[in-house]
């Protein structure tokens, strides 16, 4: 039985999001990369304003590095790297991942 | 989406390709960052030659390894000019970006959008952390004794003078950018690899970039925007000197410095004084202008050379975080480790490099430039190995080469790194 579906996307600009899904449907994991990052919110979903809230705070803090930014909270892990023409990221719920399934390893 | 259901496009196999360089290499052995031999500063005063400085930011800043320089801007066929100190040198991005806030006063007209020209034009330039976003101008702009009469500059509104909410198009990319904290900066000056800041890809003819806007005074929509009318790198509408910077920052001792002091030089191999001498160039990926960094066992296909980054990133899950409280992204091991990575570039050139990562937690925080800071590169697996982040540390005891896409420069042509 296969663990999960993976699903790919290739948006206008050439940027490359992958969607990971469970047997039952649901989306557990994207990744991303290309020269302009994904629509977010729409990737997202309804994870996008914890993750807006999360960052806010993270981007002032950090003035020297807008590069990469990294989320880590109980339900949501986001990823984010990159600079203009080369982005990359990932965000995963850990607690849809299905049984099995290690998350560093999905190709 | 997250938790939603299965997208409608599918494609059957997706062939990564093949990345790294080619063969035969030339491989030179650099000297370490400590230690180094920073080899001669260029003296200042030539014309194009102007200071940079590492140190404390705007308004109380305390960010370590910012590189600071000034620029002097005035609207295009105006005598209404200012001189904005605390810009950013990054040769991660391209295009200088200056906040609204600090330019109160310089008579800028926003570019008309040529299909519509009651409305201006507007740009949201994505970070991997957020965005930042503003009207588009065109200014003169003189870096030291450099000079380019009519280049597009970002705006960027961080004080609320640009009317139009920010479209969802925008914001969907993360937080807001637009402050002078959010940046440690008054601006950005992008000298990097390439030409414009988006390229082909926002002047394609089926528009809906995300990049760029028509605006109206209340509503913005997505627009093409011309190449020559993109946000430009200033380096590449200079009159000569036009094809490319060199940066030097001093080599510091393993406590790093309260401040420290070096130069932005323009051109490569233009004048008796910018010349690659024996510098190893690495070109790099002429669409992500990356190079590939061999470390710890891997090949990271995502390298480059950014001094818009205040450490270098990397992921090596051996070396323990710093606590919350220093900042969990940086590395603090137990006692300083000597390192070694190998950059290549496309055209199989190589050069070792050796580097310090120290404990973070233990530095002088008067010290605002430190050249031993290490921090995780944020992602891991297929995603995040691949990069490593050469950030300003890279560059202390350095002469690091940037040369622009499509010119040549020296003994090679763009874009390239080359140290």
């Amino acid at each position: 039985m296969q663990q999960y579906a993976m699903h790919v996307i290739t948006a206008a600009s050439g940027t490359i999001v992958r969607e990971y899904a469970s047997p039952d449907d649901r989306v557990f994991a994207i990744t991303w990369r290309g020269p302009t990052p994904p629509d977010l919110r729409t990737l997202l979903g309804e994870y996008f304003t914890p993750y807006l809230n999360a960052s806010a705070s993270t981007v002032q803090a950090r003035a020297g590095a807008h590069r990469q930014l990294s989320v880590a909270q109980p339900d949501l892990v986001v990823q984010a790297a990159g600079h203009a023409r080369a982005f990359r990221g990932r965000a995963f719920v850990p607690s849809l991942i299905p049984t099995g399934v290690l998350i560093d390893a999905l190709p | 989406m997250l938790r939603g259901h299965r997208c409608a496009i599918w494609l059957a196999a997706l062939i990564l390709a093949a990345c790294g360089g080619g063969g035969g290499s030339a491989d030179s052995s650099n000297s370490g960052v400590d230690g180094a031999s920073a080899g001669s500063l260029y003296a200042a005063g030539g014309a194009n030659v102007v200071a940079i400085t590492v140190g404390p930011g705007p308004g109380g800043s305390s960010t370590f390894n910012i590189p600071y320089t000034s620029v002097t801007i005035c609207g295009t066929g105006t005598s209404s000019c200012a001189t904005i100190d605390h810009v950013l040198v990054d040769t991660g991005s391209t295009g200088l970006r200056l906040m609204a806030s600090v330019l109160a006063g310089i008579a800028l007209t926003p570019q008309a959008d040529p299909s519509n020209s009651a409305n201006v034009i507007a740009e949201c330039l994505p970070f991997a952390d957020g965005y930042a976003w503003g009207v588009v101008a065109n200014a003169a702009v003189s870096i030291g004794g450099e000079s380019a009469s009519d280049v597009p500059i970002h705006v960027i509104d961080d004080n609320g003078s640009f009317a139009p909410p920010v479209p969802a198009s925008c914001s969907t990319y993360g937080a807001s950018l637009n402050s002078v904290s959010a940046f440690g900066a008054n601006g950005v000056l992008g000298i990097g690899l390439f030409s414009q800041d988006c390229g082909t890809y926002c002047a394609q003819s089926n528009g809906n970039s995300d990049w760029y806007y028509s605006c109206t005074s209340t509503r913005c929509t997505a627009a093409i925007e011309a190449l020559d009318s993109q946000v430009t790198n200033p380096v590449a509408l200079l009159a000569n000197d036009n094809n490319g910077v060199i940066i030097q920052l001093p080599a510091l001792s393993a406590s790093g410095a309260t401040t420290a002091s070096g130069y932005l030089v323009f051109g490569i191999g233009t004048e008796s004084n910018n010349g690659l001498g024996s510098a190893t160039v690495l070109t790099v990926n002429p669409e992500t202008g990356d190079f590939t960094t061999i470390y710890g066992g891997h090949t990271l296909n995502g390298g480059f050379i950014d001094s818009g980054s205040n450490s270098l990133f990397f992921t090596d899950a051996t070396i323990p975080d710093c606590p919350s409280s220093v900042g969990a992204e940086f590395y603090c091991p137990a006692a300083t480790l000597d390192l070694t990575a190998s950059d290549q570039g496309q055209n199989g050139n190589t050069s070792t490099v050796s580097f310090q990562i120290a404990n973070l937690s233990v530095r002088n925080t008067a010290n605002f430039a430190l050249d031993d800071v290490g921090g995780t590169a944020s992602t891991i697996a297929w995603l995040g190995t691949d990069y490593f982040d050469w950030g300003v540390p890279f560059f202390y005891g350095r002469t690091v080469y940037t040369a622009i896409e499509g010119k040549a420069a020296g003994s090679a042509t763009g874009p390239y790194f080359a140290f």
